[in-house]
Order: structure tokens, then C-alpha cells, then sequence
């Protein structure tokens, strides 16, 4: 072989270690036997692939590219490796050779062991020579015989990928197999080759032997081994056969079993040719003990010699173990339970402590154990114990023996010391400190709760000593189990502390506390109960003493039955329950809570007890309060109900009776002055007399003292102090033994009324009996002076009903003396008294108008006043009526006054006078034909049905004169054309306006439909009025009287009327003004005339002014025309006269006629006679009578006039055949322009004078026509000296319309 | 016989009444005046207002059917001075015009021309 080193770092290329730091997949054995098994099998069907087959599965387990199988080329130079078989990628390769010195295989040879190879072309560099290359090889030696020949390998060739320490173990396990398959087919080859059929068989065994899990080996019949399989030696830790078989096989076992087995098992196998024993193997190399079932069999040959011994042995170590850990539980378990039994019954936690050491101390045979506690950085050893060895009981400061423990035991390990001088976790002090304390080995167990280390249990040994791990658990299990008995034993210590206390409290407290045997009846009842156990507290409650053991039937022969029914319910039940009972016997009321703290069965309660006897008694009075509020209640409504005093007081006093189960009750009432007492109302007994309506107060003064400031409560009149003798008998004469009096004050001292409960029996009033009786006192009382109150109520209310009547009756009478009638008449009935009457007194005059007489003759008629006495007068006049109940017996009265009343009125009389202003002006007489005593509010009523009957009287007499005193008004008002009205001051409305109102307003006054309201009537006040006229009538308002004019418009045609109105205030009875009148005249008629006068007045002035200058004018022109002074006289006179006739006409128009056209005409022709003696001599012809501008008027006429003076002097009228044609007409007006007059002035017949002859005339008319009109109207003219006369037209606007108005010209 | 106050005054003569217009402007001619009109109605006088020189002015206030005020307020307008006459005893001169001098019916010309210039 050659160990020639390669030329570099040989180290980098075997990297074996690293398999051990790099991580593995997990062991899959059943796989790898699966494997084992099929190649086995290929051994002997096809021995000469499996080798191939091998290589092929060793690929595949070990996840590689390639695998094969290099062999040293057998009886050749050893130098050449043959590749016998390859796979995957490297597969091309098989059947090559290597030289041993280029090929890695022989440093695996030469080390014989699994060798893992990083790219080991580096120190191997024929290997470059395949491809692909390799990354990884893992190899492992081929044995033959037992000599390495060759190389199992496997190769990655992806960098990425590597082997692990289970492909090693794989690739190992597979070399061997293949190395046993290699010798078997080598073997088998030779056999066949030398046909030895044994030998081949010989060799098949030998081969499965190896390849089987199972121990199989020979040994001569000296007991050498021969042979052992690869399972064997890996039992007993052998590493090869040359071992076996250098091996005894004595030495397979342990020195203590020798004798055993040389002097009896084998001779024993030998003697009957096989035998079994389980036994230990002794490892050889750990040492550790192997337990088998070791079966021999001796081996014979042909001839039946024996040649040997073979031995199949099967490892049952872990059967063993398992059996040896049971029995080490089972004795841990017992030891456990004993330390159980002996800690359970020991109640001092340190006792328990002491011992658990005791036990585990004992039980490991050690030196001393102790148990720790732990206080934060302290612990306490209270017990330990020692073997001969010194105490260690006291306390330590925490590291007092390090701090390594400390932290085992918080993570729940133990700390065990097999040699405290040996153990390399102890610093020297520690160790220091062991030693000091005797400590050569130790466990420690600590106790963590809840994160918190609280106690330890150390087992020390003064030696060292190898602790086995059973001792540890079981130094853990019983340091647990004394933890739990020592806190159960500290808990029970407190429990009995506690119960020491409660046992305290059950003694102290207040609450009675009670625990007792039921015994039960068959009914689910108690019958009876024996006492257990009682505090002092339900002794004090109760009264009872010394009840332990005995039966409440001895204590509580008449205990409520309630009681027993309840402790039998709990007891069934098992439910605990509270309640509450009397126990009358004891005077007492407990409440309780009753448990059964025992189970299903348990007869066992115990029974808490409260007296609420006080809280008890407080509910039942306030139980007595509701009831006598009930009670209370009830009675008012009662009595509420009742209608009369008298029913309330006796319903009252029967309630009471019955609620109170009284023999007798009463009213009385005290008249202390008069020493009176009366009984006006009272209920009693049957049996028993009633009490008399009135006693004297004197026979009880004892009572009466007592009445004065309080509720006199007799209990037991015999036995009361203070009563006389004679006081007692005044009592029990009236069957009074036992009362209550509650009495009624008035102000101090004044006992005016009491309620009495009374009893003929002596009686023990409560005080809610007491409290009662003065409540219905109060209350009776309030609801008898309610019931009066009310009853005087419906008196006064059905008086007042009767004057309601009385009033509705009246009110409608206008006559006086019907008013009387019927006041008489509803007082008689009203009273049921047989005459009434009214008498007016005037003077010494009385006069009796009606009366009312129930069956009795009227008795109306005028009486001097002399005639009724004047017993009455003097009464009346002081305003108090005469009330007489008895004629015959009024002491008032003389005889003669007797004879009168009875002849006339009767025997019982009221009268009433009625006083004014200090004088008897009537009165008002009632009267009974029989005595009678008249109540007061007869009287009263007498009296108020004189007052308003005189009332009546008055109102009708005033309202007869107010109507007749209206009546003449209205007439006044009818017939007057002013208006006259009356308004309310305050709301200004019209209450009253005369039928001239209508007329002149257009709008009907208040009486005949109207509003009148002020509105209404001011909206018709033009607007420029209507403030002052509004303001004038508060002036009025105020009192002022105030005269005005304004205008309206009436409302019925819109006419403007002028009103001159007065107004003045009219006054009440206070002086205030009530309303306000007036008197309304309209006046337009004569404002109107008034002011056409105006205009007329200044129309004339005007016209005499214009006319002064037209005269003046005419006269300047005639003047100026003239011949001569007569032909001026004459001239100027006919134009004054024409002037003076249109004057004429003008002053003779009405207003707004119009002087027309042709009495223009005919004035001015009529001058000359035209109309009669020349009528023949012109023709007028007219189309229309057209009225005249009057403006136009005037010029027109002096053209006319000039024209006709002409005509008659010189043309067509002074001619013989003249003939003047004048017609006029309205002319069709052109659009727009102004109507005109036409006329047209024609005279013929008429011989005109030469041309340039001088004029005739004038000349003055022409200008006018031609000149004037035009200058003066636009007027268009023409003006012509035709052949035969003058021809002249006018055209003159005239007016439009007709105007009304007096037009003004100048 | 004084010196005439009118002598070549340039007077508008309005008057609706022929007669009294004709007598009243030879009074006024007599004084020396020339007559401007004479003018019966608003229109003629506005019309001759604006047809030559006016010196001065006599207002017949109730023309046929209006009243003369236009043509005072055109006179006050160019600052012609003028009278106004009346037939009426109480005018019924608005209170704008009551500060101008008025005759009453029949007017004298003297002491209308010197209301007008004296």
C-alpha cells in the first residue's frame, strides 16, 4: 500500500467532520430493511446482479448521482481497483479499472473507514479523467473476510448538493451488506467450481447470518467462538470476527453470572443439545449490561457428534428495562403511597416535614434530608433528618451554598452532586461550604409556585454517590407530595384556627345560633327537634338554658305548629330557608335561616335566630294605623254622603260602635253656664237603656275637669282614681264603666262638643283605640258643621232661586201695580201664607194698589193712614220689620191694634217698611190668619222681596214716564226736516237719529237698519271736513257745545250737501257725559241761493261796469258820427234802447237759461212793429231756436239793431215792395271747429242808392257786422249793398254745451 | 293839455270788447300812444307781442272765454311793464298777479299810462 501524502493539503479534500455539523435527515431504518431484505433475496435468486443492485439502491438512498463498487482485483498485484458495478451517471464506468495509487478508493482502504470527499480530483487527478465531475464522494470500506478489498462509494456531482451523517450511516451499513453478499456469490462461485453442495449451504447461512438483524453465532464445542454475524458484534460492542473469535464466550457475561453459566447452563445445553436463558451480556465496551433470551443449540455432524454450539440470542434489554422501570415504579408507588399514609394524618406542617425526610432518608439510605422553605433571600430548614449526622435545622441567608442550584430549580431541574470535591458547576466556596456542612453528594429539589421558589427538599449524602435517576425522581415526587402535605397541614391548622375563631363568634354574637336533630314525622313534618348545640346568644334570645341534648317538646310544649312544618320542609328539601314566626309562648318572634349542611337524608339543621318581636310589633301597629286609616277613610266617605247633619252624626256613631265593638257611643255637647249636657245624638246596645237627652255636669265633676285640655280615657270607672263615690254611681247609673271622651274646644277652656265611646264592661283602651275615637271626633264634627254649612247653603241659594224668580217676573211688567200684584202673589205662595200686600204710604194716605190673598177678598184700596194704628210705623222707620208670630199675644200690640190685624190681616203678621231718603214711602205685609212663628229667613226673604218689588214699582213707574216722555220725542223728531241725533260718548255710534237723518245722509239711521257707526257716517264727510268735523265732536265729548258746517256727500245719489250741525253733550245721572246729540240741518239750499247771489251781485257789477264803458263807448262813436245834438239824441237813444232791451232779456234769463237767437231777433224787429203790421213785410226762417254765448249777446244785438234801423229807415222795411228774408241756422260744424250760428240778412225790394252816392246811415251796423263780431268772436261775416238791399251773413260760434253756470263776459 | 305820458309808446291793447277796445285806443292814441292791437284773445296778443316793439301793456283780465295770464307772464318774461283791467269790483286775481296795478271798468288812459310809465 502507498501512503505516499499527497502533494497538497490532503485536508481539504477529506472533509468527514464536517458530517457531524451538518444537519440530518432522521434514520429511516424500516426503509433500509426493506431494502436489506430485497437484496437478500437477490443473493439467492441472482447472486451475480447484486452487486449492481446494491449499487443501484445505495444511489437512490442516498440521494447521489452516481454510485459503484471498486474491488481490488483479486490474486493480482492489489494495485488495480476493478469497478464491479456502477450507477447513475458514473454507470459508463463499470467493469473499468484504476490504479489503486490515482484513486481515492485506497486511502478508504488504508484507513478502513467512511471517508467523505470534497472535490478530490484535487488530490485524485485521474479522476478528471470522468466526467461529470465530482463534488462530493462518500465512500466506505469493502470487506472481504474481514479484510478491506474495495470501496463502496457515492458521488454528487451538483455543487449545491451534500452529504449527511445518515447517508454515512447508510452507505456504511450498505458496504457491509455488500461485502457479505461479495463473499457469499465469491463463495458460492468456489463451491460450485469444487461441488461442494454442503459447503454453498454452508456459505448461504453464513450469508443471511450476516446479513440478519438477529445475534447469530458458533462456537466450538470448547465454547470458542467460530463465528459471530454482524448483529452480534454490534451487541456486545465487538468490531470484528478476528475479536469474536479471540473472545471467550465467558467473557460475554458478567463475572456473577459465570458460575451459571459454565457450571450450569452449558453443561445443561450440552446435556440435552440446546437450552435458553435470559441473561446479560456485558457490553464490551460501554460495560452496560444487555439482557437476551441466550439460546443454544449444539451443533452435530453426520455421524451426530457434536461439532459445535450456535446460538441465536435475542436482546430483550429494553423488555428488561421496561421491567425494571416498572418495578422501580411500582416500589417508588409504594414507597410514595406509604409516605402518603404517613404524612396524611399529621396536622403540624413541621411534623410533616420531618417526616417525608424521615422516609425519603431512609428509603435512599442517605445521611441527612432536609426540607427547605424559602422567604425571599432566605430559607428556613424547620425539620430535617440525619443519619448520625448533625442537624442542619436554622436559618440561612439564600447563597449560603451557592447560587447553581438556584437556578436549576427555577427551571424545574434538579440539582444533583454525585461529588461535591469533583463538580465542576461548584465554585470553590461552594464547595467550601458543602464540605463544611458534611456534604459529599446531593439532590436538590426545588418547589416552584406560581414562578416563585418556595420551598426545596435537599438528600444529602456523606460520600459521594452516583445518583440514579429513579433516586432523583423520586427525591422530586416525594419533595412534591411533602410540599402538598405540608401546605394541606398548614391549611388544616388555619382551618382550625379558623374554626377556633368561628367557634368564637358562634359564642359572641348576637344572632342566636342553633344546631339540631329533626326528628321526622311520617307526614314530611317535625315532630320534634334535639338540640345540638346552642350559643349563649339564642340562650339570651329565648330565655332558654341548658338545651343541649334535649327535645324541644320539653322547652316548647305549645310551640307554634308553623315551626315544625317549616324545619320538616328544610329537612326534605335540603333548601335553606328564611322566615319569620311568632313564638307566643316565649314572647317572642323570631326570624331565622334554617341550612341542612348536611347531604341527601341529613335530619342535621342549623337554624340562625333573630327576635324581631320589636319590628313585629312596630308592623302590627302600623298594620292597627292602616287599619284605622282604613277606618277613617271609610267614615268620610260615609259621611260624605250623608245629607244632614243629624244623619252624619248618627252614621258616624254607628260606625264607630260597630268598628270599635262598643256598647254604646254619643254625642254630647256643654252648656257649662247653664250646667247642662246633651245628647243629641247616640247608638247603643240593645240591651241597654239610652242615656237621657240632658244631665247636669255637676253630678261628673271629675270629667268636666278633665274636659277642659284633654281626652278623658276611663279604663274602669269603679277602679279609677280621683272619682267620688257619688261621681262613680252617676256613672255606672248609665251603664258606664269604660269611655273615651274626646272632646271639641273652642278657644281655651270651652269644651263645646265630644264624642264618647263607651263601654258597660271595663275596658282596656289602646291607644290606637284612643287615637281612633279622637280622629272620628274630629272628623264627625268637620262633617256635621260641613253638612250645616251646606244646609244654610241650600237656604240661602233656594231664596236666592225665589228672588231670580221674583226678578224674571217682574222685569217684564210695565204697569206698577201688575208689579205689585205679582210680587204679592209669588211671596204668598212662596210662603204659604194667606194675604199679601204692597202699600205705598203718601202721607197720612196709604194705598193698597193689589195684594194677594190666598181665599180672602182683595183688600186694595185707599186708607187713611190712622187706620192700621202706628204700632209698626216707629219699627219700620228704625228699618227693622214688624215681625208679629201671635196678634193675640204680641205685646206690642194694644187691643185696638188687635181688632184692626185681626179684622183685616190676621194673627201672624211680617211687615217690612221700605224707608227713602229718611220717609216710609211703602211696605210690604205678610200675613197668616193663624199664629205662626216666622223664621228668620221668612223674614228675610220678606224683606228682600219688599226691596225689589219697590224697585220694580219705581222701575216701571220711570219706564211708563220715560215711554211716554220718548213717545212725544219720537213724534218731534218724526216731523222735524233737521236731523236729530244721539251718540254714545264713549264708542261715537249713533244710538238714535230722527228720520231726517236718512234723508239727508242717504244712509238709514241706527233705528231703520243702520249701522251707526261712526264710520259709516264720517266716510260720507268730504275729505277736507271730515278732521275738523271729528275733532269737533270731542270737543263735544268733553262737554263743549260746538256748531259747524260741512259738507257730505250723500250716499244715495252723490249729491254734495251743506250740513250746519250743533252739537252738544248730554249727561248722566254722575254728570259724565254719556253721549253726545246734535241737531243736523242741511243747509245746501241755501248756501247754494246764497251763493248765486254772490255771483249775481258781482255779475251785475260787472255788467253795469262793461255796460258804463259800452255806453260810454256808444256814446263816444254816435258822438263822434252825429250831425247834430238831435241826430246824437236821437241815435245814441235808439242804441241805449237796444242796449237797454238786451239788458232786459239778459236780467230776465233763470239761471243758466240762454237768450236765444231769435228772441234776440224778435226784440230788436219788435222795436219796429215787425212782428204785426209789417209781418208781411219779411220772413223769418229759422232751423233751429239757437241759444246765445252770452258774451255774444250784447254785440249781437247792436249789429241787429243797427241792421234793422237801417232796414226800416232806409231799406227793405221802408220800401214798398221791400222784403226782408233773415234765416239762420246751426251750421254743420267742421271737424273740430266750434258750432256756429248762421245767419244770413237779406233784404231786396229795395232801391239802392247811386254808386258814390253818399251812404245811407250809419255806416255803424256795417262796422259792427264787419268789424266788431269778427274782433270780438272770430265770427265770419259778410256784409254787401247787393241791387235791391243789403245782403249780410253772420257766422258766430256759440256754445258747445249748454252751460248751467252765468257765463262772464266783459 | 300836459304833456302826453304815452307819446310814441308802443301800447298792447287787449280787450275782447270791440267797443271798449275801440274807445280805448283812441283814448290812448289821443295821449300820444301808439296802439299795439287791440287784441281780443290770447293768441292775437301773443301774436303781437312777437310782431313788433311793445313799450307797455293794459290787460283786459276776462277775455271771451279765458283770462289774459299767459300774456302777463310773457310780458314779465321780457320785462314789459302792464295794468290789468277788470269789470269786477273784488277780484278774483290769482295771488301771483296782485302785485300788478288794476282799473276798474271804465278805465281812464291817463292814469293808466301812468301806472304803466310815471
Amino acid at each position: 500500500m502507498n501512503f505516499e501524502s499527497p502533494s497538497y493539503d490532503v485536508d481539504s479534500v477529506f472533509i468527514t467532520d464536517e458530517l457531524d455539523r451538518r444537519p440530518s435527515r432522521v434514520a429511516d431504518y424500516q426503509a433500509e430493511n426493506r431494502v436489506l431484505i430485497a437484496l437478500a433475496e437477490g443473493i439467492s435468486s441472482n447472486p451475480e446482479t447484486v452487486l449492481q443492485q446494491l449499487v443501484q439502491v445505495a444511489m437512490e438512498l442516498t440521494h447521489s448521482d452516481s454510485a459503484g463498487i471498486s474491488l481490488l482485483e483479486p490474486g493480482g498485484e492489489q494495485d488495480i481497483f476493478h469497478w464491479a458495478a456502477a450507477a447513475g451517471a458514473w454507470a459508463p464506468f463499470r467493469g473499468g479499472t484504476m490504479p489503486r495509487e490515482g484513486s481515492p478508493c485506497g486511502e478508504v482502504i488504508a484507513r478502513e473507514a467512511v471517508l467523505l470527499m470534497k472535490n478530490p480530483e484535487r488530490s485524485f487527478p485521474a479522476l478528471l479523467q470522468a466526467e461529470p465531475g465530482v463534488c462530493e464522494a462518500l465512500l466506505a470500506p469493502f470487506y472481504h473476510d474481514g479484510v478491506p478489498v474495495g470501496t463502496l462509494w457515492t458521488i454528487k456531482h451538483n455543487p449545491d448538493e451534500h452529504f449527511e451523517a445518515e447517508d454515512a450511516r447508510l452507505i456504511k451499513s450498505l458496504a457491509r451488506f455488500a461485502s457479505a453478499a461479495h463473499q457469499t456469490v465469491q463463495a458460492l462461485h468456489m463451491a460450485e467450481a469444487a461441488g461442494q453442495q454442503a459447503e454453498v449451504r454452508a456459505q448461504q447461512l453464513v450469508a443471511l447470518a450476516e446479513i440478519s438483524t438477529e445475534f447469530f453465532g458458533t462456537c466450538d464445542i470448547e465454547f470458542m467462538p467460530i463465528y459471530g454475524n454482524a448483529a452480534a458484534m454490534r451487541m456486545v460492542g465487538l468490531t470484528d470476527l478476528d475479536q469474536v473469535k479471540r473472545t471467550p464466550i465467558r467473557e460475554y457475561f458478567f463475572p456473577e453470572d459465570w458460575a451459571f453459566i459454565t457450571d450450569e447452563f452449558f453443561p445443561r445445553v450440552l446435556r440435552e443439545g440446546q437450552g435458553k436463558t435470559e441473561i446479560r451480556f456485558r457490553h464490551f465496551v460501554t460495560g452496560e449490561p444487555v439482557w437476551v433470551v441466550y439460546s443454544l443449540v449444539v451443533l452435530k455432524d453426520e455421524m451426530g457428534r457434536a461439532t459445535g454450539l450456535g446460538t441465536v440470542t435475542h436482546d430483550i434489554t429494553e423488555r428488561k428495562r421496561a421491567e425494571a422501570a416498572l418495578r422501580e415504579s411500582e416500589a417508588r408507588q409504594a414507597f410514595l403511597l406509604e409516605l402518603g399514609d404517613a404524612l396524611r394524618p399529621l396536622a403540624d406542617p413541621a411534623a410533616v416535614q420531618s417526616e417525608a425526610c424521615r422516609l425519603i432518608g431512609e428509603r435512599l439510605n442517605v445521611d441527612r434530608v432536609a426540607y427547605t422553605e424559602q422567604y425571599g433571600d432566605i430559607f428556613i430548614i424547620n425539620r430535617d433528618w440525619t443519619c448520625d449526622a448533625a442537624s442542619m435545622i436554622g436559618r440561612y441567608p439564600e447563597a449560603t451554598f451557592g447560587e447553581e442550584y438556584k437556578a436549576l430549580y427555577l427551571r424545574g431541574e434538579p440539582f444533583v452532586v454525585d461529588d461535591v470535591a469533583r463538580d465542576s458547576r461548584l465554585k470553590d466556596t461552594d464547595r467550601q461550604a458543602f464540605e463544611a456542612a458534611g456534604v459529599a453528594a446531593v439532590v436538590g429539589v426545588g418547589l416552584v409556585k406560581a414562578g416563585r421558589l418556595v420551598a426545596s427538599f435537599g438528600v444529602i449524602s456523606a460520600t459521594p454517590r452516583a445518583w440514579t435517576h429513579e433516586e432523583v425522581a423520586l427525591v422530586r415526587e416525594t419533595a412534591e407530595r411533602t410540599w402538598a402535605a405540608v401546605e394541606r397541614a398548614r391549611a388544616e391548622a388555619e382551618l382550625r384556627e379558623s374554626e377556633k375563631r368561628f367557634r368564637t363568634l358562634f359564642d359572641s354574637i348576637d344572632e342566636g345560633f342553633v344546631e339540631f336533630e329533626v326528628i321526622m314525622g311520617q307526614d314530611g313534618r317535625a315532630l320534634d327537634w334535639q338540640y345540638m348545640a346552642c350559643n349563649p346568644a339564642f340562650e339570651r334570645l329565648s330565655g332558654l338554658t341548658d338545651m343541649t341534648g334535649r327535645l324541644a317538646s320539653e322547652f316548647l310544649p305549645n310551640l307554634e305548629p308553623e315551626w315544625a312544618e317549616r324545619f320538616g320542609q328544610v329537612v326534605t328539601t335540603g333548601e335553606a330557608m328564611r322566615f319569620d314566626l311568632p313564638a307566643a309562648q316565649l314572647d317572642r318572634w323570631f326570624e331565622v335561616y334554617v341550612v341542612r349542611p348536611g347531604g341527601e337524608g341529613s335530619r342535621r339543621l342549623m337554624v340562625v335566630y333573630n327576635n324581631v318581636i320589636e319590628r313585629k310589633r312596630a308592623e302590627q301597629a302600623l298594620r292597627e294605623n292602616e287599619a284605622r286609616q282604613a277606618f277613617l277613610l271609610k267614615l268620610s266617605d260615609t259621611l260624605r254622603a250623608e245629607p244632614s247633619a243629624e244623619a252624619i252624626a248618627n252614621q258616624a256613631l254607628r260606625m264607630l260602635a260597630e268598628h270599635m265593638g262598643l256598647d254604646r257611643c254619643y254625642i254630647v255637647t256643654y252648656r257649662l253656664t247653664e250646667d247642662i249636657a246633651d245628647f243629641p245624638h247616640q247608638v247603643h246596645d240593645d240591651r241597654l237603656p239610652p242615656i237621657p237627652a240632658q244631665l247636669r255636669l255637676s253630678d261628673f265633676p271629675e270629667m268636666v275637669q278633665v274636659l277642659f285640655d284633654q281626652t278623658l280615657v276611663i279604663d274602669d270607672v269603679v277602679t279609677m282614681e280621683g272619682l267620688s263615690a257619688s261621681e262613680v254611681a252617676a256613672f255606672t247609673g248609665l251603664d258606664l264603666r269604660a269611655l273615651i271622651n274626646a272632646t271639641l274646644r273652642k278657644g281655651e277652656n270651652h269644651p263645646l262638643w265630644a264624642l264618647v265611646a263607651a263601654s258597660a264592661r271595663a275596658r282596656a283602651w289602646t291607644t290606637s283605640e284612643i287615637a281612633l275615637v279622637e280622629e272620628v271626633a274630629e272628623r264627625t264634627w268637620a262633617a256635621v258643621e260641613r253638612a250645616r254649612a251646606e244646609a244654610a247653603l241650600r237656604d240661602s241659594e233656594e231664596r236666592q232661586a225665589f228672588l231670580l224668580e221674583l226678578s224674571d217676573a217682574l222685569r217684564p211688567l210695565a204697569d206698577p201695580a201688575a208689579v205689585q200684584g205679582e210680587a204679592c202673589r209669588l211671596l204668598g205662595e212662596r210662603l204659604g201664607v194667606d194675604r199679601v200686600a204692597y202699600t205705598e204710604h203718601y202721607g197720612d194716605i196709604f194705598i193698597i194698589n193689589r195684594d194677594w190673598a190666598r181665599s180672602a177678598a182683595s183688600i186694595a184700596g185707599r186708607y187713611p193712614g190712622a187706620a192700621f194704628g202706628d204700632a209698626f210705623t216707629a219699627v219700620y222707620l228704625r228699618g227693622e220689620p214688624f215681625v208679629v208670630n201671635d196678634v193675640a199675644r204680641d205685646s206690642r200690640l194694644d187691643d185696638t191694634d188687635r181688632k184692626r190685624f185681626k179684622a183685616l190681616w190676621g194673627a201672624a203678621l211680617v211687615g217690612v217698611g221700605l224707608i227713602k231718603a229718611g220717609q216710609l214711602v211703602a211696605s210690604f205685609g205678610v200675613l197668616g190668619t193663624t199664629a205662626r212663628a216666622w223664621t228668620h229667613e221668612e223674614v228675610a226673604l220678606v224683606r228682600e222681596t219688599a226691596e225689589r218689588t219697590w224697585s220694580a214699582v219705581e222701575r216701571a213707574r220711570a219706564e211708563a214716564a220715560l215711554r211716554d216722555s220718548e213717545e212725544r220725542f219720537r213724534h218731534f223728531s218724526d216731523a222735524s226736516t233737521n236731523v236729530l241725533w244721539i251718540r254714545d260718548a264713549e264708542t261715537l255710534e249713533m244710538t238714535f237719529a230722527s228720520p231726517a237723518f236718512d234723508k239727508i245722509y242717504g244712509i238709514s239711521g241706527p233705528e231703520r237698519g243702520g249701522d251707526g257707526r261712526l264710520r259709516s257716517w264720517a266716510q260720507l264727510i268730504e275729505p277736507e271736513n271730515r278732521k275738523t268735523v271729528l275733532a269737533n265732536f270731542q270737543r263735544v265729548r268733553v262737554g263743549e257745545r260746538v256748531e259747524q258746517e260741512f259738507r257730505i256727500r250723500r250716499a244715495s245719489d252723490g249729491m254734495m250737501r251743506w250740513i250746519h250741525d250743533t252739537g252738544f253733550p248730554l249727561h248722566d245721572a254722575a254728570g259724565n257725559v254719556r253721549w253726545i246729540a246734535g241737531v243736523g240741518t242741511d243747509m245746501t239750499d241755501v248756501k247754494e241761493a246764497t251763493d248765486r247771489q254772490d255771483v249775481l251781485v258781482a255779475e251785475l257789477q260787472h255788467r253795469t261796469r262793461n255796460l258804463i264803458a259800452v255806453v260810454g263807448a256808444l256814446c263816444e262813436r254816435t258822438l263822434k258820427n252825429a250831425a247834430s245834438l238831435e241826430d246824437f239824441r236821437t241815435r245814441f237813444r235808439l242804441r241805449l234802447s237796444a242796449l237797454s232791451r238786451v239788458q232786459a232779456l239778459l236780467s230776465q234769463l233763470a239761471t243758466g237759461e240762454k237768450v236765444t237767437f231769435k228772441e234776440l231777433l224778435d226784440s230788436e224787429l219788435g222795436v219796429y212793429g215787425a212782428t204785426d203790421a209789417m209781418a208781411h213785410k219779411f220772413t223769418l226762417q229759422r232751423l233751429a231756436d239757437v241759444p246765445l254765448r252770452s258774451g255774444t249777446v250784447q254785440t249781437l244785438a247792436l249789429a241787429l239793431h243797427e241792421l234793422a234801423t237801417n232796414a226800416v229807415k232806409y231799406g227793405a222795411l221802408a220800401a214798398t215792395d221791400g222784403h226782408l228774408f233773415v234765416s239762420w241756422r246751426v251750421a254743420a260744424p267742421v271737424e273740430g271747429d266750434p258750432p256756429c250760428l248762421h245767419v244770413e240778412w237779406r233784404e231786396t225790394g229795395v232801391i239802392m242808392p247811386e254808386v258814390g252816392a253818399p251812404a245811407t246811415g250809419s255806416g255803424y251796423g256795417r262796422e259792427l257786422i264787419e268789424r266788431a263780431l269778427p274782433y270780438q268772436f272770430g265770427a265770419k261775416t259778410t256784409f254787401e249793398l247787393c241791387a235791391d238791399g243789403v245782403c249780410c251773413t253772420i257766422t258766430v260760434p256759440i256754445s258747445q254745451t249748454v252751460s248751467n253756470g252765468v257765463s262772464h263776459g266783459d | 293839455m300836459i304833456e302826453a305820458p304815452l307819446r310814441n309808446r308802443h301800447i298792447l291793447l287787449v280787450e275782447d270788447d270791440y267797443l271798449i277796445a275801440y274807445a280805448f285806443q283812441h283814448e290812448l292814441e289821443d295821449l300820444g300812444a301808439r296802439v299795439v292791437g287791440p287784441a281780443a284773445s290770447v293768441k292775437d296778443a301773443l301774436g303781437l307781442l312777437d310782431s313788433g316793439p311793445v313799450d307797455g301793456a293794459i290787460l283786459d283780465v276776462n277775455l271771451n272765454d279765458e283770462k289774459v295770464f299767459p300774456v302777463a307772464e310773457a310780458l314779465t318774461a321780457i320785462g314789459i311793464p302792464f295794468v290789468f283791467t277788470t269789470g269786477y269790483s273784488a277780484s278774483d286775481l290769482p295771488t301771483a298777479w296782485r302785485h300788478v296795478p288794476r282799473f276798474e271798468k271804465p278805465v281812464d288812459a291817463t292814469r293808466a299810462a301812468l301806472a304803466l310809465f310815471g
